[in-house]
């Protein structure tokens, strides 16, 4: 009776890293938690790229529901998507910018070439909002509640799809939570 | 040869210890060791298989910044990588906290340890039934001991038969020197 059930471990085992195995195929490791979602965002104090006079906090964002879009020049796949920030600009969703280790004159020049999507653009020379949020790669786009807690992230490239199938969908049930 | 090889091997590690190139000062050997130790001891969130103090990715730099911030400023160990962890996520250090989620991680290796020791007993239990019980079949079909009377009987046939033994000898003896 017991040597049945010691010759049955294996397979056990076998069935049961078979099932962990299986459920992690089609994971991309490279995407990490959001160690900040469902949090407030975190405190900051940061000049307008545009105009330095203007400082900008943590309670800029509070209010309505938008998305903060870390972006950099030095990014090209902040060019690749700035197209489609555009678009969702024209569509009325209010875009915040984190210009992420960058610099002004660039950034500058970049928004008068491509358009300017943004409702105003935090200028984040050293990065420090950047990683105080976790950033660990350019762009990577935030949706921030009316509240300002951090409710998505999404590393990468904004594109049709993605916003399609993960970013709408948080925009749909953070927007009807309100109601 | 033997050199070229040592002169190599010295090479790697070297180029390992310094893969890290930025200079920092501290203000105690206590806290230059323990930004080494929490250095090797934080995952870099961009190149997922290396430390920060092996990875020269501009997260690692910024984290190593940070972790020297830190420990300058006096922060224990623990409370460093909880800076980092509430930033990055559990995943940005190799030694995960032991919460519900992380059990498995950290007990999973006793648990398949303790099973392997019971297969082994069971199996070594197994055996040695089987062995006795081979070995009790054996004792059965051998002959009983002998009984008392039977001893001596015994004892009294091995003289009689050693007696007529020595006899034959002494004729034979003599039957030898005839040539």
């Amino acid at each position: 009776m017991s040597s049945r059930l010691v010759y049955l471990t294996p397979l056990i085992v076998a069935v049961g890293l078979g099932f962990i195995l299986y459920t992690a195929i089609g994971k991309d490791p490279s995407k990490l938690e959001t160690a900040r979602l469902n949090d407030p965002l975190p405190a900051f104090e940061l000049e307008s790229l545009l105009n330095p006079e203007t400082r900008f906090t943590q309670t800029a964002l509070v209010g309505e529901m938008r998305l903060l879009n870390v972006w950099a020049t030095w990014c090209p796949a902040c060019r690749a998507e700035h197209p489609f920030l555009n678009q969702l600009a024209e569509q009325g969703y209010k875009i915040v910018g984190l210009n992420y280790k960058d610099e002004r004159q660039a950034a500058k020049q970049w928004l008068t070439t491509l358009g300017n999507p943004y409702e105003f653009n935090l200028y984040d020379p050293q990065g420090t909002l950047g990683f105080d949020l976790g950033v660990y790669g350019a762009p990577e786009t935030y949706i921030i509640d009316a509240k300002g807690f951090v409710r998505h992230r999404h590393v990468g490239e904004l594109n049709t799809r993605v916003w399609n199938e993960s970013v709408l969908p948080v925009i749909q049930q953070v927007q009807g939570g309100l109601e | 040869m033997r050199f070229c090889l040592v002169s190599m091997l010295l090479v790697m590690t070297l180029g390992v210890a310094q893969a890290s190139i930025d200079v920092y000062e501290f203000s105690s050997e206590d806290n230059r060791q323990r930004y080494l130790d929490l250095t090797r001891e934080l995952r870099c969130p961009k190149c997922q298989n290396q430390d920060i103090a092996d990875s020269n990715a501009p997260i690692a730099q910024d984290m190593r910044r940070e972790v020297h911030r830190l420990v300058e400023q006096g922060e224990s160990s623990d409370s460093v990588v909880d800076f980092m962890v509430e930033r990055f996520g559990e995943f940005v250090s190799y030694k995960p906290k032991v919460t519900p989620a992380t059990y498995a991680l950290w007990y999973g290796p006793f648990v398949f340890l303790g099973l392997g020791i019971l297969v082994v007993v069971l199996v070594a239990m197994q055996r040695r039934r089987q062995r006795n019980e081979n070995e009790s079949e054996t004792l059965s079909s051998a002959p009983e001991e002998l009984g008392r009377d039977e001893q001596e009987k015994l004892a009294a046939l091995l003289k009689e038969s050693a007696q007529e033994d020595s006899t034959r000898r002494g004729t034979s003896d003599q039957s030898g020197e005839t040539p």
